[in-house]
């Protein structure tokens, strides 16, 4: 046994015994107190790393003459015929129904929530609610309190929107729509909507006023949300992740706008023109938007910073390595071979690596739209982590039904060039037959837990950090839900009804790995050490362990 | 503005955090608009809020009350206060409208009359005054439809620049990167 292995089984401390994640941003919880006041929370920031944050918000019911003056955002949208009799109900209206909107701002609706709550409370004390005075992310595992059967046909006796069942989720006045698991909101710092995941940007305005009418509350109060760019990012949740892992996801939603826009113009539009309607300048990149926010959910790359790359036979990389080095265009940045999410391998100058969040980024773009799939493409694209003030330029194409190449250069003007070696480089790549061998190590769908043959794995993520990678086996039941996994510290065990948890986490990697319920410690400890093996002995194929640079 | 948004009128309509946000969908030269509408709050206390709500906005409506003579003279530094909170790029040139409001009580009740009002519309740049009644429906939807109108023509298109092509061999970027 290690012995950091064992100085953390032996010290009861360090053993946890409870879900209870152990990132340091979640404090031991506080139960909500019932107030007569309306609780409204959730975690705001604008696209940033410094400051404090948004957290909880009380107010009380005022009434108010008619307002001596009114002010218009306007948001302009394209012609179409789909206005319909619903932008007639006022979102505040299923706030009265009483149910679990995601805002709420009654007096009435929050006492009932407040009651509901503590009946979960009771009911189910491990359940963490999160209403503690520092961190306020609505995250609940239990939120459906009423049956969604019945709020359906709740809803459509209401509505009677029997014909498209979808129309529900996608509706802001539904409460179908607030009981997704997880939104994300864009908006100017005018209160201008910009992005959200479900549902209609011009639907949800209101939500944007009172978005930006609490921030203007703490702002008020010289307590300023913080801030890189001139946006709000907001992100309401129910998955149980912590407020890191959010703030991460709003960063990287951040970080695809600056990829489309460039920070330098970012700034520079909303410094002309505080009220620019930013769709005007996203619109058609909201696919990439969508993309990303499913995909941060599920793939864990987004959490462990960090990219998997694909198993292959490490001869096989060097041979597509060296060819692509042996082809490469002039005033070459970066050139690589992805498929699914994965890197097959990449090209580089020496002085400048490529950072993982990057990476994701481009792993997006070419997984959010099908067209590269058919075409050769040359789009601007931003690389943030590299440069967030200007554009590069990448080549897309597919030279394989699976594997796509990717050549990023500063220059504008360098597609044919890039044209033409993707020609040399498929010749090149089929006359030694690698061409068909990455082809097939792509479609290869990874390995099985079994392959690895360590008594008791159900299941295991391992991070290098050393080359900033990580590699899984294929999830197989019961672990088909990857948000469940959350983030130890050091080491991390823990024993349920249904499974033994080991999170690990040392200079050189991390590992987190799902036992069988019933293993002992020294068998924990003994299959880890036999998993840790079989990757050391493996690590060539599983991970890039060099690439070639130039 | 409940009446022109939700074509009802409701007298104890609530305030939430200053101000109150709904929403309108209108054809203006045969293109969709959503207008969002925040009615910000009157009351003192909610005044230091109101001016995060100014920055950004497309058009301001100023509205009193015709049976309010004192909500009529309070036009000028409403007006004043959004100009200097919002400072807008043109402060010439902003679009406000003016609604006198409640029309609908008796003649006898009136203090502010349509002259005098407009008067002072003219000397503000010839600022559009409708007198309206939110709760008979009167001129209501005439107005934002002005509002709609006079707000969309601030927008102009704006160029954008080409950044400057970026220089890779000029400076390195230090971050934890991948060690492939």
């Amino acid at each position: 046994m290690s012995p950091i292995m064992e100085e953390i089984l032996s010290d009861s401390n360090s053993i946890l015994t409870s879900d209870e994640p152990l990132s340091p941003t979640l404090q031991p919880q506080q139960r909500l107190k019932a107030r007569p006041t309306t609780q409204l929370s959730f975690d705001a920031y604008s696209s940033s790393s410094s400051g404090s944050s948004i957290r909880s918000f009380n107010t009380t019911s005022n009434k108010v003459d008619t307002g001596a003056d009114f002010l218009l955002g306007l948001i302009s949208k394209s012609n179409s015929a789909t206005s319909s009799e619903r932008s007639k109900i006022s979102p505040f209206h299923n706030v009265k129904s009483g149910k679990r909107p995601l805002i709420k701002l009654t007096k009435e609706a929050s006492s009932e929530e407040e009651e509901i709550d503590q009946q979960d409370t009771c009911r189910d004390s491990d359940v963490p609610l999160d209403h503690n005075g520092d961190d306020s992310i609505i995250s609940r595992n239990d939120i459906s309190v009423i049956s969604d059967d019945k709020e359906y046909s709740g809803y459509r006796r209401k509505y009677g929107h029997e014909a498209d069942p979808l129309l529900i989720y996608k509706d802001p006045q539904s409460i179908t729509w607030s009981r997704h698991r997880k939104h994300f909101f864009i908006l100017s710092s005018a209160g201008k909507p910009i992005y959200t995941r479900y549902g209609e940007e011009t639907r949800i305005s209101s939500y944007m006023g009172v978005i930006q009418a609490i921030v203007s509350f703490f702002a008020d109060a010289d307590d300023t949300i913080r801030s890189l760019g001139p946006l709000y990012l907001v992100a309401v949740s129910r998955t149980n992740e912590s407020e890191m892992q959010l703030r991460d996801q709003l960063n990287y939603l951040y970080n695809q706008i600056v990829s489309v826009l460039t920070s330098t113009q970012l700034t520079k539009i909303f410094e002309q023109r505080v009220n620019f309607d930013l769709r005007r300048l996203l619109g058609g990149t909201e696919p990439f938007l969508d993309n990303l926010a499913s995909t941060m959910g599920d793939d864990p790359g987004f959490m462990f910073s960090s990219i998997q790359c694909v198993r292959m036979n490490k001869d096989l990389r060097d041979k597509v390595g060296s060819i692509m080095q042996s082809i490469k265009p002039q005033d070459l940045l970066y050139a690589m071979l992805i498929t699914n999410n994965k890197l097959i391998t990449l090209l580089r100058p020496k002085k400048h690596s490529l950072h993982p969040a990057d990476l994701h980024l481009v792993f997006n773009m070419v997984n959010g739209s099908s067209t590269f799939r058919s075409v050769e493409s040359w789009t601007p694209i931003c690389l943030p982590k590299f440069n967030n003030k200007g554009f590069l330029h990448a080549y897309v194409c597919y030279i394989t039904s699976n594997v796509c190449l990717l050549f990023i250069s500063p220059d504008k003007d360098k597609f044919f060039e890039c044209s033409e070696a993707k020609n040399l480089l498929k010749e090149e790549l089929s006359d030694c037959n690698a061409l068909q061998e990455i082809e097939e190590a792509s479609q290869n769908e990874g390995y099985s837990i079994a392959d690895i043959g360590v008594p008791g794995l159900r299941h295991f993520i391992y991070k290098s950090r050393t080359h900033v990678q990580y590699t899984s086996p294929t999830l197989v039941a019961p672990y088909s839900d990857p948000r469940k996994r959350q983030k130890p510290l050091k080491v991390h065990y823990y024993v349920s009804p249904n499974e033994t948890i080991l999170g690990w986490l040392t200079s050189s990697f991390e590992l987190y790995a799902a036992f069988g319920p019933l293993i002992s410690k020294s068998a924990l400890t003994s299959s880890s050490h036999t998993l840790l093996r079989w990757i050391k002995k493996e690590e060539e194929s599983l991970f890039i362990v060099s690439s070639p640079v130039f | 503005m409940n009446q022109y948004v939700n074509k009802k009128f409701s007298n104890q309509y609530k305030a939430t955090i200053g101000a109150d946000f709904l929403t309108k969908e209108v054809m203006v030269d045969d293109r969709l608009v959503t207008m969002q509408i925040w009615d910000t709050a009157g009351q003192e206390r909610f005044q230091s809020l109101g001016v995060a709500f100014y920055r950004g906005a497309d058009c301001c409506v100023l509205m009193f009350d015709v049976n309010n003579g004192k909500s009529f003279e309070t036009l000028d530094s409403w007006r004043d206060e959004f100009l200097i909170q919002a400072s807008p790029r043109d402060s010439e040139n902003f679009p406000f409208v003016v609604l006198g409001n409640k029309i609908d009580l008796e003649e006898s009740k009136r203090m502010v009359s349509q002259k005098r009002a407009m008067t002072w519309c003219q000397s503000k740049g010839n600022t559009p005054y409708f007198e309206t009644s939110a709760k008979e429906a009167i001129n209501v939807e005439q107005a934002f439809q002005t509002i709609a109108k006079n707000a969309l023509q601030q927008e102009t298109e704006d160029i954008l620049d080409f950044p400057d092509p970026i220089k890779i061999d000029s400076d390195a970027n230090k971050y934890e990167a991948c060690g492939c």
